[in-house]
């Protein structure tokens, strides 16, 4: 039984660094999105969205981040963050089912009176090893 | 014969939530406006949808519904300023949002991604909107809902605009 409990350990140390289960870092969520700033939406079918601010030219995901950023500026409104990860699966375009980071960060715009004027958000896949961002996975609500 | 169905009655005053089977309908913080008309009309366009926003959405067998009320704008047969819906048009959807973030490309009205923008929809002079400040389907009368959007969405320098688009 002795000679047992090392592999017990050895096991259980492994399985938990594979997995690590804690989110990754808001910090690095946050890095990972606006490096990625430059990516064209038109590749992402579920954030294709037009920003009308650039005429005739793609829009990238930095440009629908200062459109939902900026929406109450120079207004009295005001804009509350929320963000968040979870673990969560993916289907990759050859049909693989991989593990993610699910993150998502909400916009929420209220009058001084805090009634609702307008939310956003994006939502968006981190590999599991938390360290990059996942084209493909962007959705914008 | 009217296109509206005839359960959108009885989803006056309810919560997304109690529309929706997915995780998005329980997320009271988002704007469920083309939510709340995508699941009245079954509009379930290309884009986002509240089935297929999460993996574990999509596995569940519950038809999905478009969740952004400019994919929705897109896909009208018709649009228009407010003002010049023809008048033998009594029934159809109605779209709020800034004059700025609207733009004719290639002949058709196209509507982009500033969230200032709502949609509801226009029968017997009521428009069937879903209201996120109290988290209910209501039902405006047309002047109503315009006074009431022409107040949330007016800053200074913008213009507040009102379009009509038929049914899909």
């Amino acid at each position: 039984m002795t000679k047992i409990i090392p592999f017990v350990f050895l096991f259980y140390g492994c399985s938990t660094l594979a997995t690590d289960g804690s989110p990754p870092d808001g910090e690095v969520v946050f890095r990972l999105l606006l490096n990625s700033g430059y990516i064209s939406l038109k590749n992402e079918p579920l954030c294709n969205v037009t920003s009308l601010a650039k005429k005739n030219e793609e829009t990238l995901l930095v440009d629908h981040l200062a459109t939902v950023f900026s929406t109450s500026y120079l207004s009295k409104n005001i804009n509350t963050f929320a963000s968040s990860c979870s673990k969560s699966k993916h289907e990759t375009k050859d049909g693989k089912i991989i593990e993610i980071w699910d993150c998502n960060l909400q916009i929420k715009e209220t009058s001084p009176d805090d009634e609702f004027v307008s939310s956003s958000m994006v939502a968006f896949g981190i590999s599991i090893d938390k360290s990059k961002f996942l084209p493909g996975t962007l959705r914008c609500f | 014969m009217s296109k509206v169905p005839t359960g959108l009655k009885q989803s006056l005053n309810k919560d997304i939530a109690g529309l929706c089977p997915f995780s998005i309908g329980k997320n009271s913080a988002q704007n469920h406006c083309a939510h709340y008309v995508s699941h009245i009309m079954d509009y379930e366009l290309a884009g986002p949808t509240c089935k297929n926003f999460t993996f574990a959405d999509k596995q569940k067998p519950e038809t999905g519904a478009t969740i952004r009320v400019d994919d929705i704008f897109r896909k009208c047969p018709e649009t228009g300023l407010l003002t010049s819906k023809p008048a033998a048009l009594t029934e159809c959807l109605v779209f709020v949002t800034l004059a700025s973030n609207v733009a004719k490309v290639g002949g058709n009205l196209v509507m982009g991604n500033n969230p200032k923008k709502h949609i509801g929809i226009l029968t017997q002079g009521k428009v069937w909107n879903y209201s996120n400040s109290t988290n209910k389907v209501v039902s405006d009368l047309l002047t109503s809902f315009t006074n009431k959007f022409s107040y949330a969405y007016k800053t200074s320098g913008t213009t507040v605009e009102f379009y009509y688009g038929k049914f899909l």
